[in-house]
């Protein structure tokens, strides 16, 4: 199965190296492909690295993909951890 | 050169940020890539090369490991630096999925493969064409997160040139750290116990250097133009945390007697800090009010420990640094509640937010319409508070007003330069008590209001601006940098920075005047009044309290307690007729000297 769905990045300081980290991590939990899109620019979605050099900065929508048996709540998960912010700074008072 | 040139050659100036002595090992945090070897190898030897590469990273990943538990484990210990360290954990675990990401090993390895080089030469290879990638973002943000990629590459190329990589990790043995600037993420990673001492080319009295210094005792020294040229690692240098001097090479001689230095400091402050006990008064009756400059929670703890008669400033800046997102106002009542609750009743003066100028945080900075070309005269301070950042200004005035409810809060405005920013504050100050009557939300009516003087227009126009104002402060490194022009960061104007410059000085008088005639009661709060030649002169000017840091509390009250009023008062009225700085530190010299000893300037 494959699912998409658009999403925009909201919080303060966009894709910076912790809310990629998020991303990457929370990808890896599932065995599904992952793909994040921003524009013509594609990443694979459980790689820091290239979620990282999307640049995606805060007001950019990107487009979140999965392919594969969970992709449906890969894409449910990724796109919960986009609206809510990377749950930036609510662990660092 | 002769031997007075040598030995300025040796020594290096810059603005003392955090006291003490530091005498050890420089060592040098470097920026960019290393130097590493860049050779072509034969097909034979390719797989030698990955598997180099492999194993360097699972090196690295170890160490960061390390780095980690111990991080983790100290977090938990450290309250103070709790804060950062949660936030350092986060950037420790984006490093290690940075190491394992399958994208960059098959980077670096197809590099290996493809131009049949060396590893070292394949990682500077592909990380460098990351980090172009990086330096073309559009968000100035985003850009600069290529010094994760940048410190992830020196540690892969250290480890697998065999060389020791102490960015992170534990020291060998105790140093002094060396650097263009530190982030939050270079100084925290370290083992704070081996460090003895921090030095840097940028930063200012509040950069993130400066603030962590202080708050782990060390001695710092910031601004310190092209330390990173002229010192190497292993260098042995003495750092001077209370004249903001760094010596390069001493001999065995200065060596000794900076031992003997550092040794008499941590005396006389063990022995300050046995002094304690409130109420501050001249032996001739004359009462000063004493209080304490605060940047951070556990200062409060302390000063409150010392005796003091309030907190006379506490710095609201650093909530709003080193953090991706703007303190919430709940997050802000329990802070300052905390903090008027710790005082028992104490009054507790909390400044606005005073960013801009050497004071800049990341998230106002990216909402900066334009940069500024010169930030020291541009939107900062008050200003900005009242131009765009007015909802975050709000939110400060809110929680300040409920805090209020629990103790004696005063809230004191920064950089006013006209009364009529003062009206405005005043009366975005009456919307957030309107805006708290309706929510039914407890707050105090009527709090003390008064205003930093520390522009000249403010000190020249203090008659029209007393009667709007409950008190005055005076913040004397402003007020000496905007009166003589002078930018002390900049070591080729520095030594005509001084604020008992003649010209500062009348500004201090005409303010104190000006108050006087309103019954508007003045502080002092810039580092001036922590020095107690200078805190003797402004007593002697007429000042009613003075606010410093906890270090210099002790030394403080013992000079108020140890001088004359009315001596005050004459050494005053005599440095007010002389027409140049140096002459007057002679005189103030001369007068502490004989009433002190010479022991007395040494904390």
């Amino acid at each position: 199965m494959k699912v998409k769905r658009k999403a925009v990045i909201c919080n303060r300081l966009g894709m910076h190296t912790r809310a990629a980290s998020m991303f990457a991590m929370a990808s890896s939990r599932f065995e599904s492909k992952i793909g994040i899109r921003k524009g013509k620019v594609k990443a694979d979605g459980k790689s820091i690295m290239d979620v990282m050099m999307l640049a995606a900065a805060k007001g950019d929508t990107v487009t979140i993909s999965a392919e594969g048996g969970d992709a449906k709540e890969a894409l449910e998960t990724l796109c919960k951890l986009v609206e809510a912010r990377f749950n930036e700074g609510r662990k660092a008072p | 050169m002769n031997a007075a040139e040598m030995d300025i050659a040796r020594r290096l100036n810059g603005m003392p940020v955090s006291p003490g002595i530091a005498v050890g090992e420089a060592h040098i945090i470097e920026r960019g890539m290393p130097d590493a070897p860049e050779y072509c190898v034969t097909e034979a030897y390719l797989e030698d090369e990955r598997l180099r590469f492999l194993r360097a990273i699972d090196q690295s990943r170890q160490q960061l490991d390390h780095v980690h538990a111990h991080l983790k484990e100290s977090a938990e210990k450290d309250q103070d630096a709790h804060q950062y360290k949660q936030e350092l954990v986060y950037i420790l675990d984006a490093h290690r999925l940075i190491l394992e990401d399958a994208m960059f090993q098959k980077g670096v390895l197809g590099h290996i493969s493809e131009h049949r080089c060396n590893a070292e030469w394949a990682v500077k290879r592909y990380l460098g064409e990351v980090i172009a990638v990086f330096q073309n973002m559009e968000d100035a943000y985003l850009r600069e997160k290529r010094r994760d990629i940048e410190q992830i590459g020196q540690r892969i190329l250290h480890n697998l040139m065999g060389n020791r990589y102490n960015a992170f990790a534990a020291f060998p043995n105790p140093v002094i750290l060396v650097a263009e600037d530190f982030t939050p993420a270079d100084t925290l990673l370290m083992d704070h116990e081996a460090v003895l001492g921090f030095v840097t080319e940028a930063g200012g009295s509040t950069s993130h250097t400066a603030i962590l210094a202080r708050a782990l005792g060390i001695p710092a020294v910031v601004a310190v133009p092209h330390v990173t040229e002229q010192v190497r690692s292993g260098d042995r240098i003495v750092l001077d945390g209370i004249s903001g001097t760094l010596h390069l090479s001493p001999d065995d001689e200065e060596q000794a007697g900076f031992d003997a230095r550092r040794k008499q400091y941590h005396a006389s402050r063990a022995a300050l800090l046995e002094i304690g006990g409130a109420g501050v008064e001249t032996p001739d009756g004359r009462r000063v009010g004493l209080k304490a400059n605060i940047d951070f929670q556990a200062d409060v703890v302390r000063a409150a420990e010392l005796g003091v008669d309030g907190i006379g400033l506490f710095r609201t800046e650093n909530l709003y640094m080193n953090r991706s997102r703007l303190p919430s106002e709940e997050e802000l009542v329990e802070l300052f509640t905390n903090l008027v609750e710790t005082m028992e009743g104490k009054p507790v003066t909390i400044r606005t937010l005073d960013i801009g100028g050497d004071k800049q945080s990341e998230i106002f900075l990216q909402r900066l319409s334009h940069n500024p070309s010169n930030p020291a005269l541009g939107l900062r301070g008050l200003r900005l508070c009242l131009k765009s950042e007015r909802a975050a200004f709000f939110t400060q005035l809110r929680a300040i007003l409920r805090a209020g409810a629990g103790g004696d809060v005063q809230i004191m405005f920064p950089m006013v330069t006209r009364l009529a920013e003062l009206k405005e504050a005043l009366l975005l100050l009456d919307e957030a008590k309107k805006s708290l009557r309706l929510e039914e939300v407890p707050f105090v009516d009527n709090p003390q209001v008064g205003i930093m003087i520390e522009v000249p227009s403010a000190a020249l126009c203090a008659d029209q601006l007393a009667p709007y104002a409950d008190f005055f402060s005076i913040g004397a490194n402003d007020l000496t940098q905007f009166t003589l022009a002078v930018d002390r960061g900049d070591e080729s104007v520095a030594e005509l920075y001084s604020p008992v410059d003649p010209s500062v000085l009348r500004l201090i008088r005409m303010t104190i005047q000006a108050g006087d005639m309103h019954h508007t009661p003045i502080a002092v709060c810039g580092e001036m009044a922590g020095d107690p030649r200078y805190a003797v002169l402004l007593m002697g000017l007429g000042i009613d309290e003075l606010s410093v840091t906890p270090e210099r509390l002790p030394l403080i009250r013992k000079t108020i307690c140890g001088v004359e009023y009315r001596q005050a008062v004459d050494l005053a009225r005599t440095a007010m007729e002389m027409v140049s700085a140096e002459e007057i530190t002679d005189h103030l010299d001369r007068f502490l000297k004989a009433a002190f000893g010479s022991a007395h300037r040494l904390y």
